[in-house]
């Protein structure tokens, strides 16, 4: 068997799916920067929009939680609706390809019904996105989306603090030097 | 989304031509009609709605340095094949093959054997393994066999590894380039990957003989063409002439002088023949039945065990037993890769420079699905004049349909939903492009 991984301090998984050149649908690579342009220490940001979403799998193993981040499709709702649930919870909004089982890989929820049934599924999983409204071919998100981004980079924050038990206010996060 | 339609098999079915759409990725959903008389099988379809993707014509008028880039899009699990062929064509196309450093060929074994392992075992063990244990798909296979589900996904991440460190990135690498590569590897990383890849090996030889020893393989002897590269040392990736078990033996410049693709009406992928005689087979299969006395020794060691589970010597002529040609392919990639990691001193150059000439070039190199052949003609400002490439799957088709017509008068008894199942295994045993999504064939027979 593959020798295991050094024990780290378990770290929250952030994992960005999507694709950057498909309008919206790059939602989640947008706050996923803005998190490492913070860096703060107990989260481990993962972009996959150039890996791929089929890569999910290989962040999975012994992390203390996840939070994916990405565009959801929600009808009924605006674009640029934060959405900020449990990843199991009823009614949860799809992500932009729900399910996949190819010779290209997983999808997202593939990965994560795969996760729990080896055991590697962190205990607690949460999804926090905006409703987008185009996934068209392109770089730029749409107007809704665009304020969107910081009300998800402080959700994910909150999401962080509150399953780290931490009593006291946020400690700013430190921004990394460039 | 799909589903089969499900009669009695005694019942009359309306004879439909089944349609799907047409999604956004290469592999289309693929739709089958079998075509029964008196409980033989008449004719059998794989009809291919994958819309044209225009690669050829697009591809000209570009700079050739950009072709590797833009050829590795056509597929998602094999760029490196493409990358590989396109580099190796026009290296010849610029007249610089024979100056390539036995330093880079190495390493574009290494970051192939990279591509083998995470192709062959994504399909071996997320795709196709579940047709055989008689599971709907992976994920219901966990319950049972969670072990090697999670072996699988650690030699997947190693393969993806292997990629990743040669090409920069597991998805659509772009280190590779005519000539060689943007950059070499470090000494460190690649000891370091080659102490992951080490038990590994070890991993992947014990699922081989799970492979071969726990599954019952359906009878089905038919008297294929295999076509593969050969190579006088090594077992084919990227050189050789093309061989065939039935005296085919080429120059890789001479492959359209053998075989030929044509249109047929109920596809968009093209099927391909060998001139004057008819379908053939690349792949796993192929490259086994042809070359297995070159496989790596650590694999060379598993065969006779494999031959004896399965219950037959090479060659193999019965296409379910790809799965195990699969398992024991990854072995040697696996131990191929080791050895080559383990070796590895920083080359003097990752890549030969070159003056930009008019020429025209062909290479074909060996994806996990088969032969990948590209030809190129360069104008003197490097911009391409003309393209053609020619895939595996599409290679395939033709076989793939004859093992229907052979295979499927044993199914004349199943209800559809189970005969629709055993064709879709049949269909996975040449691992296509063409199904990306599992269960996904529209079934229809006619009965007469």
């Amino acid at each position: 068997m593959l020798p295991n991984r050094a024990q780290t301090a378990l770290s929250i998984l952030v994992v960005a799916p999507g694709n950057p050149m498909a309008g919206d649908d790059g939602f989640g690579q947008r706050v996923a920067a803005r998190l490492q342009d913070l860096d703060p220490p107990s989260l481990q940001i993962v972009d996959l929009g150039r890996e791929g979403p089929a890569g999910l799998l290989d962040h999975l193993e012994n992390q203390a939680g996840l939070i994916l981040v990405d565009a959801v499709t929600a009808p009924g709702r605006s674009p640029g609706e934060i959405v900020d649930v449990d990843w199991a919870s009823e009614g949860r909004p799809a992500l932009v390809h729900e399910s996949a089982l190819s010779t290209h890989g997983l999808s997202i929820a593939r990965q994560l019904e795969l996760a729990a049934g080896l055991g590697l599924l962190p205990g607690r999983v949460r999804l926090i996105g905006a409703v987008l409204e185009s996934t068209r071919c392109g770089d730029g998100l749409s107007a809704p989306l665009v304020p969107a981004v910081s009300s998800a980079v402080e959700a994910v924050l909150r999401r962080a603090e509150i399953w780290e038990g931490r009593a006291e206010a946020v400690r700013a996060p430190r921004r990394r030097s460039s | 989304m799909s589903s089969s339609k499900r009669t009695a098999p005694e019942a009359a079915h309306p004879t439909r031509l089944l349609r799907v759409p047409v999604l956004a990725r290469l592999e289309g959903e693929g739709g089958l009609h079998l075509e029964m008389v008196d409980g033989r099988c008449r004719s059998a379809r794989l009809d291919i709605f994958e819309p044209p993707r225009f690669y050829e014509a697009f591809l000209r008028g570009r700079d050739l340095r950009e072709v590797p880039d833009i050829t590795a899009r056509i597929c998602g699990i094999c760029p490196v094949a493409y990358q590989a062929s396109s580099c190796q064509a026009l290296e010849k196309a610029m007249g610089i093959s024979r100056q390539i450093d036995p330093a880079i060929r190495a390493l574009r074994d290494l970051i192939y054997c990279g591509e083998w392992i995470e192709s062959h075992v994504l399909h071996m063990f997320l795709l196709h393994l579940p047709d055989f244990l008689g599971h709907e798909s992976a994920l219901s296979m966990v319950a049972d066999h969670g072990h090697v589900v999670r072996q699988a996904l650690r030699l997947k991440k190693l393969g993806n590894a292997i990629v990743g460190l040669l090409g920069g990135r597991a998805v659509h690498p772009v280190g590779m380039c005519v000539g060689g590569f943007h950059s070499a590897p470090g000494v460190a990383a690649c000891r370091a990957l080659a102490e992951e890849v080490r038990p590994a090996i070890d991993d992947m030889a014990e699922l081989t003989l799970f492979l071969a020893g726990k599954i019952e393989y359906p009878a089905l002897e038919r008297d294929y063409e295999f076509l593969s590269l050969s190579a006088p040392d090594e077992y084919p990736m990227n050189q050789g002439r093309i061989r065939s078990n039935k005296g085919l033996d080429v120059d890789q410049e001479d492959f359209l002088g053998v075989v030929e693709e044509h249109h047929v009406a109920h596809s968009n992928a093209l099927h391909a023949v060998v001139k004057g005689r008819g379908h053939y087979v690349v792949g796993p299969l192929a490259r086994l039945n042809l070359n297995h006395e070159k496989l790596h020794r650590r694999a060379l060691e598993l065969l006779p065990k494999v031959c004896q589970l399965v219950g037959r010597n090479l060659p193999w002529r019965n296409s379910f037993l790809s799965l195990p040609a699969r398992a024991l392919e990854t072995v040697h990639a696996l131990a191929l890769s080791h050895d080559l990691l383990t070796s590895y001193a920083t080359p003097d150059r990752s890549r030969v420079p070159f003056a930009v000439r008019a020429g025209i070039g062909s290479h074909g190199t060996e994806a996990p699905r088969g032969i990948c052949w590209h030809q190129y003609r360069v104008e003197g400002d490097g911009s391409i004049a003309s393209a053609r490439i020619i895939p595996p799957t599409s290679q395939n088709l033709g076989s793939i349909e004859d093992d229907l017509v052979e295979f499927a008068p044993g199914l004349d008894d199943l209800p559809d939903e189970a005969a629709t199942l055993r064709c879709e295994h049949l269909v996975r045993n040449y691992d296509p492009c063409i199904s990306c999504s599992v269960h996904f064939l529209r079934f229809s027979r006619t009965m007469r």
